[in-house]
């Protein structure tokens, strides 16, 4: 086994062409059936590797609300905007919501204009900035799914500086899926969950979905194999009626997660009601810092108002929508002509993980001629 | 950012809390913060997300669902042998 997990296997192009005709073959009495994953990282794979070319035209993968960076609401940029002009402060986040465009400006244009604004790659960056600068005042702007609150959480659990604050809008995905049915009148037939996010909650935060819903759900890795897996799978239980919640990702994802961080995400957040950006208010989705640790809290401490109201969305945009899977990239009249990942009109366009800049980059993956396992098939 | 990538743990430090490790990613050594994934040994694969190990990988379950493609595999010859008419 070399240093990569074997996962060369996983890109092998012979599994690719065996599971392109198993897929196939389960879907030929099966008519339209729509799939949708709520991960970046997958659009990012699906089309960079060409995956929809190896489906039937039948067979739908829509890409939903899977972008952490394009559905982090405007409030919250707004809140860490305000907090870059304050005196002697400084907003550390990822370099992806840098550029995200909020009611007013970005946080890119607030630094322009005076603001202190610094990307970090890790929370642990944060912490070493505040302890080698303990006269100035620091805020790390916290987004992500439940991938980037186990960090956060175990930052928090261990003791951070006490010039260091946490302006928290991470999300959890799970209640979203609820949303999703209803948006869809129920016509999504089946969902490929986040294998990332199932490896910290465990298949069972999604028991609900079955229990509900009685829809199939399929943890999908992100190797060409594990995708193209994680589609024969859901398939598989469409066929066969059995709406359950089945592990396609079994080398890192169990029925129960990770228990050590799902025990330290409990003892550090709580999760209420919030707003998904332009999407709506979905229940039980936010993380909120607990009350005992409200001393790190930005939101608590700081004077984070800003002094207008929020707008989600700048006009004739449709993120909003294209989160939603209700339309694709194309479908926007501003896609490729006045929205570019240069030049980024909406918030979909700017992270790398968001629907538009991946298409942008890589099509939507129906055509690459150039993909390795073409010629097998 | 959501991005999560697999490596291995070639040292492990710990006499520093929170836990760090040396990961080799393809080549590219990184410090990361391995103190939550409790079981995660020298040698281990990891999943890592911004600078923290979010679990180990599992060796069993990945030659599992090889197990699983090379079956594939067999089942799909011999359904191709039983449409060549005889």
């Amino acid at each position: 086994m070399g240093e990569h997990a074997n996962l060369e296997k996983y890109k092998n192009a012979e599994y690719v062409a065996h599971l392109s005709k198993a897929i196939k073959a389960v879907s030929a009495s099966l008519g339209t059936v729509k799939l949708m994953h709520v991960c970046g990282t997958h659009e990012h794979e699906i089309a960079r590797h060409g995956i929809r070319q190896f489906l039937p035209p039948t067979i739908q993968i829509i890409p939903g609300p899977g972008c952490p960076v394009c559905i982090c609401p405007v409030e919250s940029i707004d809140q860490a905007i305000t907090l870059a002009y304050q005196p002697n402060t400084t907003v550390l986040t990822f370099g992806d919501m840098v550029r995200v465009p909020a009611s007013h400006e970005s946080l890119e244009d607030a630094r322009r204009n005076g603001g202190s604004v610094k990307m970090v790659y890790s929370a642990l960056d944060a912490v070493n900035l505040a302890r080698e600068n303990p006269n100035s005042t620091f805020v790390f702007f916290s987004i992500g799914f439940e991938t980037t609150v186990v960090g956060i959480a175990g930052m928090i659990k261990t003791g951070i500086p006490k010039n260091l604050y946490v302006l928290l809008a991470n999300r959890y995905m799970p209640p979203v899926l609820k949303l999703l049915m209803d948006v869809h009148d129920e016509s999504i037939q089946g969902f490929l969950l986040a294998g990332h996010a199932a490896t910290i909650t465990g298949l069972h935060a999604y028991d609900f979905m079955e229990d509900e819903f009685q829809l199939p759900c399929v943890a999908t890795g992100f190797e060409p194999v594990d995708i193209l897996l994680g589609i024969f799978e859901c398939l598989k239980l469409i066929k066969n009626k059995e709406p359950r919640i089945v592990n396609a990702y079994p080398r890192a994802v169990n029925e129960h997660g990770n228990t050590v961080a799902l025990q330290l995400i409990e003892d550090v957040f709580e999760r209420k009601p919030g707003i998904w950006r332009g999407i709506d208010i979905v229940d039980d989705s936010a993380f909120r810092i607990k009350e005992e640790y409200s001393f790190l809290d930005a939101e608590k401490q700081l004077d984070c108002t800003p002094p207008y109201p929020p707008r989600s969305h700048p006009p004739g945009c449709d993120c909003h929508r294209i989160m939603l899977g209700e339309l694709l990239p194309t479908n926007c009249k501003m896609f490729t002509k006045t929205c570019t990942p240069s030049n980024p009109y909406g918030p979909c366009m700017v992270s790398p993980e968001g629907t538009c800049h991946t298409w942008f980059k890589h099509g939507s993956g129906k055509i690459s001629l150039t993909h390795t396992a073409a010629h097998t098939i | 950012m959501c991005l999560a990538i697999p490596g291995k743990v070639i040292e492990i430090d710990e006499t520093i809390q929170p836990k760090m490790a040396k990961v080799n990613f393809d080549g590219i050594i990184k410090s990361v913060c391995i103190e939550w994934t409790p079981e995660v040994g020298l040698h281990d694969y990891v999943i890592v997300h911004a600078g923290f190990a979010i679990n180990k990988l599992d060796e069993e379950e990945a030659m599992e669902t090889l197990k699983i493609f090379a079956e594939m595999e067999a089942s799909l010859q011999e359904e191709a042998r039983s449409m060549i008419p005889s």
